[in-house]
């Protein structure tokens, strides 16, 4: 079990936006988290990924607690997410982008800039390597000194992704990756995930999805959320099949 | 041989004023944090060279440790904004800039309180001196800022999120821009001192962290080498003002008055249309196989 | 020392129903347009200085004067988000508070260079007023007292039964929803900047009735300000004047708190010998505690409504 979240809770004002949540994903699988809006996945994201507090239960990342701890710390401990509005540094170029992603870089600590100059620029230039080829694997050549600002939304996703491999983390946490991206842009990031993400061994993806395309085609299990509490849990199919989830999607409908 | 010694004051003016520009360029041009207090560098900067001078400590010694004060007042003012988003720092800062002076306005053990301190130390090649450390100040932001340090800098400026989510300790970040600051400023404050020989809390009034946030404003902000054109473009304006009231109906306060409000209107003007400044931002470009 | 208490609460009220009436403003254009508006207080400035020209200048009768000054400076509001802050909406925080920033130091050397840099006062009789218990109200004083809790009063009912106060409570909840539900919410902002300047020209006129005017009185008070702004919680209305309330009787009493009876436990231990805040740290008194919150609570004492 590399994540293990127990009995999560988080309460805004009086909503219980999530209400005693529990799932495991396990290590090298692809586990997707769908519902409809409003069910809590985001809120569950930000609350494994630290950018919001619990307000009850536990939650173990590869064997540690983490439901205490700053986002960055639990960034450090191999989990990294991205954000379904991006947060691309936009004022950086796409190669500056990636290249702040890797993770563990000795020119980050301001007092070993001059006695350990020798590691930092073979550091960088590792790094720099590394953006090199993860450039190359998304098609982006062209634009690596292009303004992260200046490319389109779903260049940014992909950009986003690209940030992902950079920073090599244990998890990667998926937030609605294929969002507002066009139908072939969508295909192109599956077949690029599947190829270079998920074959990689030991990795290990959670991802938050709307697509239920993109569901079914890279996830080994799925988990329904619907107004705070798991209601299913399965594989694609299982959950296709299932008269709960059907359930609650098609209340939803209604109501709109 | 007016002119000439007119020229080698405005210069040397000119380089303590982009040594304070830099210091809050990078603070706000490159870190993104707001600090509406700045000239609290200034003042801890010069305070602590006039004392340091007064018990006869050797000049390098005095500036050396003038950086060190300020850089580490700039590490506790970021205790006051943990977490905050632009306008806190701006409050915080602000409240804390006049709290500083009038701690030196009153405490005379301290600092001479209103009546000031001032000493007879002298640096020798003064003019040349501040140039060459004005250049050093340069050439170590743009160092900094090429690093991996400076990278996460930049990405800080445009929010917490990314950064974090990466796995950078972000507080600690700010906590270095704003030390960085410090000692930059620090710098700023002390070569200041030397070239008064006489300092009083009057010299660090609001006016002249105003001054120099339209230097930054003006010339752009992240890019150091608009700071120093910003800060040429305002001490011109400053010197060239300063002769108009001899051909103006005008007295020395209206004077002070005029040159003001073109200074706040410059910064307004600047941040509704040209918010990047007249020397925007160029970014590194990388060489890509 | 016990008979100054009576004195030192009128002033307190006074200080805090000057703090109260300007916080107002801000507190409510924070909210709305998510930055600090570090001119504000200069709008204060603005209507005390125009007072000073109806009523000195020409020599027109004080309530026409201070009427005047709040419209004139409500109008001036106005038009100032219109040709600047308007093309501020929704750009990150740091570019609107730079802004206002350089609005305050225009504004502020705009009135030095029109007025002068010397004090100025009101034409008012300096009147006797009344003796209540120990303390002296003067007549001014009263009146001060009077417009601004009639002011905020009459604010409370437009919050609360208009449409227009409906309006304005929405927008300050939730811009987006208020537009989604067809609120145009750029009117209700014009609204806010009139009230919030007329009101803080009000203050403005308050201080130079009471006291005196002169052109770095509103730097003087940005940050008791803004710390009334945050000790209530940015968008709070009720809490501007709770801090308002907290912030004047501090300032006011403060001075006379002897900390060493207090780290004495009250006579119980003897560590130190009198400790009192010097009367020239009194107008750092807003500033520390200022910091403290930043550091301690940074959503107010009491957070949003």
């Amino acid at each position: 079990m590399l994540l293990s979240i127990r009995n999560a809770v988080k309460i805004f004002g009086g909503l219980r936006a999530l209400d005693g949540v529990s799932l495991d994903v396990e290590e090298d699988t692809v586990t997707g988290l769908i519902g409809p809006n409003g069910s809590g996945k985001t809120t569950l994201f930000n609350i494994v990924s630290g950018f919001l507090p619990n307000d009850g239960g536990e939650i173990h990342f590869k064997g540690n607690r983490i439901d205490k701890l700053s986002p960055d710390a639990i960034a450090r401990q191999g989990l990294i997410r991205t954000f379904q509005i991006d947060q691309s540094a936009v004022e950086m170029t796409v190669l500056e982008n990636l290249l702040v992603s890797a993770p563990n870089q000795t020119g980050e600590k301001l007092w070993h800039l001059i006695p350990g100059i020798r590691k930092v620029l073979f550091e960088e230039k590792q790094n720099l390597e590394k953006a090199t080829s993860i450039l190359a694997l998304l098609g982006f050549k062209h634009l690596a000194n292009e303004y992260a600002g200046n490319l389109s939304g779903g260049q940014r996703k992909l950009l986003s992704l690209g940030r992902m491999l950079m920073a090599e983390p244990d998890m990667y946490m998926l937030d609605e990756p294929t969002a507002g991206v066009n139908p072939t842009l969508i295909k192109g990031l599956l077949a690029f995930l599947r190829k270079e993400v998920i074959s990689r061994k030991g990795t290990t993806i959670f991802i938050i999805e709307h697509n239920m395309k993109v569901i079914s085609s890279i996830c080994d299990k799925v988990i329904v959320l619907d107004s705070g509490k798991k209601i299913a849990e399965g594989t694609p199919p299982e959950i296709q099949k299932n008269e709960e989830v059907l359930a609650c999607y098609l209340a939803r409908a209604k109501k709109t | 041989m007016q002119i000439l010694s007119f020229i080698n004051y405005w210069v040397t003016i000119t380089a303590i004023y982009s040594i304070f520009a830099l210091s809050l360029n990078f603070q706000y041009g490159h870190g993104g944090l707001i600090n509406f207090g700045q000239v609290f560098f200034l003042c801890f900067g010069a305070y602590t060279v006039a004392i340091t001078a007064q018990l006869g400590v050797n000049f390098a010694v005095s500036i050396i440790l003038a950086m060190a004060v300020s850089g580490f007042v700039g590490f506790l003012i970021s205790y006051t904004a943990r977490n905050m988003g632009g306008t806190y720092w701006g409050i915080a800062t602000l409240a804390v800039g006049e709290i500083v002076r009038i701690f030196f306005l009153n405490e005379n053990w301290a600092a001479g309180g209103a009546n000031g301190i001032s000493f007879d130390v002298k640096i020798p090649y003064f003019e040349i001196v501040t140039l060459a450390l004005a250049a050093l100040s340069f050439g170590f932001t743009r160092a900094v800022m090429a690093s991996p340090f400076g990278r996460v800098i930049k990405t800080i400026r445009e929010g917490d999120n990314l950064p974090l989510s990466l796995g950078k300790d972000v507080f600690s970040f700010k906590k270095k821009t704003m030390a960085i600051g410090g000692v930059i400023g620090g710098l700023a404050g002390a070569l200041f001192a030397y070239q008064k020989q006489f300092i009083n809390p009057e010299d660090f009034m609001p006016i002249e962290t105003f001054i120099v946030w339209a230097m930054v404003v003006v010339g752009g902000k992240g890019r150091d080498m608009g700071t120093l054109g910003g800060a040429i473009i305002i001490q011109i304006f400053y010197v060239g003002t300063r002769f108009a009231k001899d051909f103006l109906p005008i007295d020395s306060n209206m004077l002070a008055a005029l040159r003001m409000i073109v200074i706040g209107l410059l910064i307004m003007f600047v941040m509704m249309y040209r918010s990047k400044g007249f020397f925007p931002e160029k970014s590194r470009l990388y060489k890509v196989s | 020392m016990y008979s100054m208490i009576p004195q030192l609460i009128v002033n307190s009220l006074i200080t805090s129903a000057v703090l109260a009436i300007i916080g107002i403003g801000l507190t409510m254009c924070f909210d709305i347009l998510k930055f600090g508006n570090f001119a504000h207080t200069e709008l204060a400035v603005l209507g005390a200085y125009l007072v000073f020209f109806f009523n000195v200048q020409l020599h027109w009768n004080l309530a026409i004067a201070i009427a005047l000054a709040a419209l004139l400076t409500g109008l001036f509001a106005m038009l100032v988000d219109r040709l600047v802050f308007i093309k501020m909406r929704g750009v990150v925080d740091v570019i609107p508070m730079i802004t206002s920033l350089g609005l305050s130091i225009a504004m502020r050397n705009g009135i030095r260079a029109i007025w002068g840099s010397d004090i100025r006062v009101y034409d008012v009789q300096l009147s006797s007023g009344v003796q209540f218990l120990s303390a002296h109200f003067t007549y001014s004083q009263i009146w001060i007292l009077g417009i601004v809790t009639v002011s905020m009063v009459g604010f409370h009912l437009l919050l609360k039964k208009t449409k227009l106060g409906k309006a304005m409570r929405a927008t300050s909840d939730n811009r987006d929803l208020a537009e989604a539900s067809s609120i145009d919410t750029e009117r209700v902002t014009l609204y806010v900047w009139f009230i919030g300047g007329s009101f803080a020209a009000l203050g403005g006129a308050m201080i130079g009735w009471d006291t005196q005017i002169d052109p770095m009185m509103g730097f003087m008070i940005v940050i008791p300000v803004f710390c009334v702004v945050l000790l209530g919680g940015i968008g709070n209305i009720y809490g501007v004047i709770i801090g308002a309330i907290i912030l004047g009787f501090v300032q006011n009493f403060g001075i006379f708190i002897d900390f060493g009876k207090l780290i004495n436990l009250g006579g119980l231990l003897d560590i130190v010998d009198r400790l009192l805040i010097p009367v020239d740290y009194k107008p750092v008194i807003p500033f520390v505690i200022l910091v403290v919150i930043l550091l301690f609570k940074p959503s107010g004492i009491l957070g949003k409504e």
